[in-house]
């Protein structure tokens, strides 16, 4: 029987505080090293300085800067699996190319954390088999 | 007249929904902080509270005492998870309390970073219990 393991290392990189630390925390609960960042150059400047690596990157596609960011470590991590958070501007369709999507909870209705630490476990155990996409 | 194709993107990023999906989403997050009320730059007030929830523009958190709405605040919050024992990460934000009553003090972010931060000890913590004396 093939074990599936969750990435050991995971980069949040968004600009919504509250999501990212809402991640953090769900992540981190999963048994994965979870960790923010708000802007793209902030997340390439803490990943070098706390030389933790990248396994997983969460990463909003709308932030500035985002093809420089994945050009960087693609070249300085390469092998990290990458999951959006929301689909992609039409720009970069066909030169990002995600494990996963990762929408957004919608509506201001109360967010559960058991249901989104299930999606989070979830997206963990897709990521690990699925191809990129 | 509609936008250019090549601002398409931009345009969309933009709309409505998009902001708002954002701005209204408070996420249910409980952690320690600590806050320094702030008067003309100098440091007036120290505390420490507990967070109830999290959104991009703004911290509503639990505090042994009303603080003034309209003063200037900074919060200092440790991220969740230890490396080695270290809490790499340490998210500062700056604001507005726009509001302090039975439900809490609201704070308006104006500004937020994550520094990089030492080992985390209960020291902090003390030096703020002291102070409060």
């Amino acid at each position: 029987m093939t074990q599936l393991r969750a990435p050991t290392t995971v980069w949040i990189v968004d600009d919504d505080l509250g999501f990212v630390w809402w991640l953090g925390e769900l992540f981190t609960e999963a048994g994965c090293r979870a960790l923010p960042a708000l802007t793209c150059d902030q997340a390439v400047s803490l990943i070098n300085t706390l030389n933790v690596g990248v396994d997983l990157l969460v990463l909003n596609p709308r932030l500035p800067g985002v093809v420089k960011m994945l050009q960087t470590l693609g070249s300085s991590h390469a092998g990290f699996k990458l999951v959006l958070i929301g689909k992609a501007p039409a720009p970069f369709t066909n030169a990002i190319h995600p494990r996963a999507i990762l929408e957004r909870p919608s509506g201001s209705d109360p967010i559960s954390r058991l249901e989104w630490l299930k999606k989070v476990r979830k997206l963990l155990k897709d990521v690990a088999t699925a191809a990129a996409v | 007249m509609s936008p250019a194709p090549a601002l398409a993107p931009v345009v969309r990023f933009l709309e409505p929904h998009h902001v708002d999906q954002r701005l209204n989403r408070r996420y249910p997050i409980a952690l320690d902080i600590e806050y320094k009320l702030l008067r003309k730059g100098r440091v007036e007030r120290l505390g420490l509270g507990r967070t109830l929830n999290i959104s991009s523009g703004g911290v509503l958190f639990e505090a042994n005492e009303p603080l003034p709405a309209g003063s200037s605040i900074e919060l200092l919050m440790h991220w969740p998870f230890l490396l080695a024992g270290v809490c790499p990460l340490k998210l500062v934000i700056h604001g507005n309390v726009v509001r302090s009553d039975a439900k809490g003090v609201a704070v308006q972010t104006k500004h937020h970073e994550f520094r990089t931060a030492g080992a985390r000890s209960p020291k902090s913590s003390n030096k703020v219990r002291s102070l409060m004396r």
